[in-house]
């Protein structure tokens, strides 16, 4: 998976954000004023996420996330908002530090801290503001990658983040968001694995059912 | 009589060839493609000899994903046949009408053959074709293929619908994307952009999804730059909206709308999991895959399966190749006695009958091959052995697919050269291509065997195997060193369908053999006889010269090239000489062997005597590896399309012979010597 530097995350949470909040085109402009840095910046910041596949960009005309854009987008935000949760509830931090510790936590923090952060949280009844912890915990949790899947699992699709060709074939081939796949097995090497979606078996290598992103059920 | 075409198109594994067969019976036509070698096939309907069905290549969509895709689609574009027989597999029927949808986008006059309507019952699920027909404004006909089913009903709907005007046919892309498709329809038709008889509407959702053949042809007709930027601009506000780019927009569109379609046209009976979707009621197919692609039992499996293959074909062929051999000898006798003529007797006997002889003797073995291999095929087994073999196979550098011309390869290079044409990826059929005449064929089985019987009575079956095994481990090693310099390049996908198993047709079965193996036929049939001819004349010229000397000119030519290998244990002119003529075709080796022995007793008398067992084992390595068969190399050429290649796979394979046989009798040779030394 592309790992995006802590800046560029931030950038893109940032996108994510002004995209809800002004519920129109997001511009460059509107980016460099939020996070009070020169647009030179906020433009290279850009150029990245593009090359990473999380934004469109025309010259001079709007930003606008891509599917695996809002979808990275989104985890970050729930990250953040989950760690400045915890800290303030739990260890009775200020909201101040809080918050900038967590905008900092957010882009290091692994998968089992968090797991464990969002068990201790459910169980012990404390809220998250604005989200529903379960939601974030599916999300978190259960979104994966159709390769981390096993044998008998079963998923939604959600995404394809393929490029091109690729793209196009996974697609026409049947594989479309909202579809049910199963993983019903795997090839002595490894790899490939064979998959159902509706009516019929495909096969994929793992290389690229790395591409498609399901919700696990 | 005005000949009207009819195209015949469909998913792979939608039955389609059997329902080819079906409708034209035996008129069929087979050929190529212009540009391509893909196998075009075509036939006239069975009651009605005026109109002429065209098998298109088995296809998922009508992209430039492979050369089968390519060849469809341009045959629909640019050929417009009257009609298209669309066939869809019923217990598949989602993924099935995509490829309806972009017919129908296209303005063709569709036919739908709803096939396999038992499949889909066995799996609970009813078509209601009439709702399907009404749905899609075309007409639909329940078929079941395998049964000879609804083939009348469906050649008289054709003939019926010959001349149909096709209505304009519409997804509802939704208000957004449809503002921008009426823009550009108004467009085309204000400015005249008109491409052949297509329809306004396809041409606007080609613009809109950027597929660069449309919009070159529109440029060449007048579409300006500042039309297109303006299409780029609204390409972007579409992707804008949906956040996806505008191609995967319109196939989840087309989906959505094949999903209410669906919803409408199947009643599920009862076993289907609703909530989920997936049907769970374990099925024959999954049961057989349980077993088959078991992740224990999967390759002991399929290494039976190959060794069974290879045990029908050489041990039931062998029968037949006996009764071939029992014939032919006869025959000679025959002729013998009843020709005087000195040299018309040795024309009819060493040349005729000695040369195409020994051809006939092995083409049972390959006609058995193909039978197992169609087999295979149709079953849906071959797709499984590249999705087990994938693992290993992409390790060499290649892919699961490729395994599939490359087992064929044992048989025949010919149909195995063909065969890659499965391979989406330039590079992984270039490497697959250039490496698979590595792989032993049926027509160099003859020379092992005659060498291996003379030399190593004993272990003739592990001398064969030997061989074998040294073709495969050196096509992996000069596919993996390919890899790695000329076809650099990353793994391309594999997204491939695992079709549900099906039993074969015995009539489906050996129309596909009858094809492959007629090919190679037709090839010994001519172009071997021919050089047998050749040798014989070239033999018996300058004109007085004894019969296969030295003094002839095959010899002058043997001896001039014999130089080359010396150093392998075998640089005699008649070694040279039929390896000369093995490159027309490597059955030949042994003909041209006969030939030139022909004056020193009996072929097995005369190796005997002038050969040893490390010079034959040489030899055997040379006739593996060197430079494939004419009839393999014009199948190269063509694939490539480029002469080069053909003389590159000419010249690699000879100096990879030459170096293997060089290091083999050297270091055997010296061996030996000290072996002798000591003991």
């Amino acid at each position: 998976m592309h790992r995006l530097s802590s800046a560029n995350q931030d950038y893109l949470e940032t996108i994510f954000l002004l995209s809800q909040e002004i519920m129109e085109e997001v511009r460059p402009t509107d980016i460099a004023n939020r996070l009070n840095v020169s647009k030179a910046s906020v433009n290279q910041a850009i150029k990245a996420l593009k090359a990473a596949g999380f934004v469109n960009n025309e010259r001079y005309g709007p930003v606008v996330l891509t599917e695996k854009g809002r979808f990275e987008a989104r985890r970050i935000h729930f990250l953040h908002h989950l760690i400045k949760a915890f800290m303030m509830s739990t260890l009775n931090i200020r909201e101040e530090i809080a918050e900038k510790e967590a905008c900092q936590i957010e882009h290091v923090i692994g998968n089992q801290t968090v797991k464990a952060i969002v068990n201790f949280m459910r169980n012990n009844n404390i809220k998250v503001h604005h989200f529903d912890l379960d939601e974030v915990h599916q999300f978190l949790f259960y979104s994966k990658r159709l390769s981390e899947l096993k044998v008998g699992d079963q998923g939604v699709v959600k995404m394809v983040d393929a490029k091109g060709d690729l793209k196009k074939r996974i697609m026409e081939m049947g594989v479309i968001k909202g579809d049910i796949i199963e993983v019903i097995g795997v090839a002595p090497m490894g790899d490939p694995i064979s998959l159902r979606i509706g009516d019929y078996n495909l096969s994929l290598r793992l290389a690229e059912a790395d591409y498609v992103w399901v919700e696990v059920l | 009589m005005d000949i009207k075409r009819v195209a015949l198109i469909g998913n792979p594994n939608s039955g389609k060839t059997t329902l080819f067969n079906a409708l034209t019976g035996s008129t069929q036509q087979t050929g190529n493609w212009p540009g391509v070698t893909v196998e075009k096939k075509s036939g006239k309907l069975l009651k009605y000899q005026d109109i002429e069905v065209i098998d298109l290549p088995g296809t998922y969509s009508l992209g430039e994903y492979s050369e089968d895709e390519l060849v469809a689609k341009r045959f629909l574009l640019y050929d417009r046949p009257e009609a298209v027989i669309d066939v869809i597999d019923s217990s598949n029927l989602k993924r099935n009408l995509y490829l309806t949808m972009l017919l129908l986008e296209m303005g063709e006059n569709v036919i739908l053959s709803v096939n396999m309507l038992d499949a889909a019952r066995s799996r609970n699920a009813e078509v209601d074709v009439v709702k399907l027909s009404t749905l899609l404004n075309v007409p639909a006909v329940p078929t079941i293929a395998v049964k000879g089913k609804g083939i009348a009903e469906l050649a008289e709907q054709t003939r019926n619908h010959m001349d149909r005007k096709c209505q304009s046919f519409r997804i509802d892309y939704g208000n957004e994307i449809e503002h921008h498709l009426c823009k550009f329809e108004r467009l085309i038709c204000q400015n005249e952009l008109q491409l052949d008889d297509l329809e306004p509407r396809f041409l606007a959702i080609k613009m809109l999804e950027n597929n660069h053949s449309i919009l070159h042809r529109l440029r060449e007709i007048g579409l300006t730059t500042e039309q297109e930027e303006d299409l780029e601009k609204d390409r972007a506000h579409i992707e804008g909206i949906f956040k996806e780019d505008i191609e995967s927009v319109m196939i989840e569109k087309r989906y959505g709308f094949i999903e209410g379609i669906v919803k409408q046209v199947v009643n599920k009976t009862q076993g289907m999991d609703k909530e989920v979707g997936i049907n769970r009621k374990i099925n024959v197919s999954d049961a057989i895959d349980a077993v088959v692609l078991h992740r224990v039992l999967a390759l002991p499996i399929f290494l039976l399966i190959m060794f069974l293959m290879f045990q029908i074909t050489f041990t039931v062929g062998g029968l037949f190749t006996n009764l071939f051999e029992l014939t032919l000898g006869k025959l000679s006798s025959v002729v013998s006695a009843l020709v005087a003529q000195p040299l018309l007797n040795s024309f009819l006997v060493e040349g005729v009958l000695g040369g195409v002889g020994s051809i006939l003797v092995f083409i049972p073995n390959i006609f058995l091959l193909f039978f197992v291999l169609s087999i295979l095929e149709d079953s849906g087994y071959m797709a499984r052995g590249a999705y087990l073999m994938d693992g290993f196979m992409r390790k060499i550098g290649l892919q699961g697919k490729s395994f599939i011309p490359m087992v064929t390869g044992f048989g025949c290079s010919v149909p195995a050269v063909m065969a890659t044409r499965t391979l989406e990826s330039k590079a992984d059929r270039m490497i697959t291509m250039m490496v698979l005449p590595f792989m032993s064929c049926g027509a160099r089985l003859p020379v092992y065997v005659l060498f291996a019987s003379i030399f190593f009575p004993n272990q003739e079956a592990l001398v064969v195997i030997s061989l074998y095994v040294i073709g495969i481990v050196v096509a992996v090693l000069m596919a993996k060193i390919f890899r790695l310099t000329i076809f650099r390049g990353k793994n391309t996908p594999f997204v491939m369908e695992l079709p549900p198993y099906r039993i074969p047709t015995l009539r489906g079965v050996m129309i596909h053999m009858w094809d492959r193996g007629g090919e190679f036929l037709k090839k010994a049939g001519t172009l071997i006889f021919a050089v047998v001819i050749l040798i014989w004349v070239l033999s018996n010229l300058p004109y007085g010269v004894a019969y296969a000397s030295q003094d002839s000119y095959i010899g002058r030519i043997g001896q001039a090239l014999s130089v080359l290998f010396r150093p392998l244990g075998f640089g005699t002119w008649e070694a040279t000489t039929a390896l000369i003529f093995g490159i027309v075709a490597k059955e030949v080796v042994v003909a041209a062997l006969g030939t030139v022995y022909a004056s020193q007793g009996t072929l097995t008398e005369a190796i005997g005597l002038l050969w040893t067992p490390l010079s034959a084992y040489s030899f055997m390595l040379m006739t593996l590896l060197y430079t494939p068969c004419i009839a393999t190399l014009a199948a190269i050429r063509k694939e490539t399309k480029s002469i080069w290649w053909m003389f590159f796979s000419m010249g690699y394979t000879f100096a990879v012979a030459w170096l293997f046989s060089f290091v083999f009798y050297q270091i055997g040779s010296r061996l030996s010597f000290w072996l002798g030394l000591l003991g």
